[in-house]
């Protein structure tokens, strides 16, 4: 956790630096992709990795996706109703 | 962008499938440092703008909300979703309140309570960021820019940070962060209580 701070902070502190090059700066969103890459490749590889959780995924799949979905639309749901109901009273 | 995300994580099974790889360390310290540098490049992105502290105080007074919303919207969904495939429905809120975050959440859920429902909780929160990333654009466009901080939970301080940021505006980025934060301070605060009622009222 205190990592992940420090490296925002970092990262915003470093935006302000007047003398950093533009070479430098254009580098940045390249480095995000490439990290966004790397995270989700090592996600895939300690699921490839475990053949227990490889061979319950049939089984336990199928409820997560359920389960995941429910989540993202609830969230999704509650989020839009309220900000449609705050813009009509408001 | 979603084509070559989704290429990453296949890459990566096959990768784990072929070498078996055991050197579980190694890989958390690698993620780790890479979850740095993307938070660097996101913090990077706010250093950016100038008009940043503007756009903080013009956030509508409704924004607060936002991380507590999707955590109850989260947690009755996936209740919702469990009656549809049997699960209890205690057992569907402890899934669903590990709000994206699947690491926490799987460690957290298989060590006080129960390693199968451990294994749904890193397998479902893992699903949650993966259409995460798919349906944020979606979402952004169809039902505005707030809900689409939504499906990330909280992983909309990290990983779907900058997707939010790429679909919407710098103040949408800005909530994002903010309610990516709250829910990971949620995370091991809510799967905990949730435990407890569910042994209570078990025992």
């Amino acid at each position: 956790m205190a990592l992940l701070i420090g490296a925002l902070l970092l990262g915003f502190f470093a935006a302000r630096l007047p003398w950093l090059p533009a070479r430098l700066r254009k580098g940045v969103p390249v480095l995000g992709s490439l990290s966004l890459f790397v995270l989700l490749f090592a996600l895939g590889l300690s699921l490839g990795s475990s053949p227990e959780l490889i061979s319950a995924l049939p089984t336990l799949g199928f409820r997560a996706v359920l389960l995941s979905a429910g989540t993202v639309l609830g969230s999704v749901f509650l989020v839009w109703l309220t900000v449609k109901l705050g813009r009509r009273r408001g | 962008m979603t084509w070559k995300i989704l290429t990453s994580l296949a890459a990566g099974v096959l990768c784990g499938l072929v070498l078996q790889v055991q050197n579980g360390e190694l890989l958390s310290l690698v993620s780790d440092l890479a979850l740095a540098a993307l938070l660097f490049t996101v913090g990077f992105s706010l250093g950016e703008d100038r008009d940043l502290w503007k756009k903080v105080k013009g956030l509508p007074r409704i924004s607060l909300a936002v991380p507590f919303l999707v955590a109850l919207g989260s947690i009755l969904g996936a209740v919702f979703a469990g009656l549809l495939c049997s699960i209890e429905p205690g057992e569907a809120a402890l899934v669903g309140a590990g709000f994206g975050w699947y690491s926490l959440s799987a460690v957290l859920i298989a060590q006080s309570y129960d390693l199968t429902l451990g294994t749904s909780a890193l397998l479902t929160n893992i699903f949650r960021e993966i259409l995460a990333i798919l349906l944020i654009p979606t979402v952004a466009k169809r039902l505005g820019k707030a809900a689409a901080v939504a499906p990330g939970g909280a992983t909309a301080m990290d990983v779907t940070l900058p997707i939010v940021a790429a679909n919407t505006d710098a103040q949408t980025a800005i909530l994002a962060f903010y309610s990516g934060t709250v829910l990971s301070i949620l995370v091991p605060i809510v799967i905990p209580f949730l435990v407890q009622l569910l042994q209570n009222s078990a025992g």
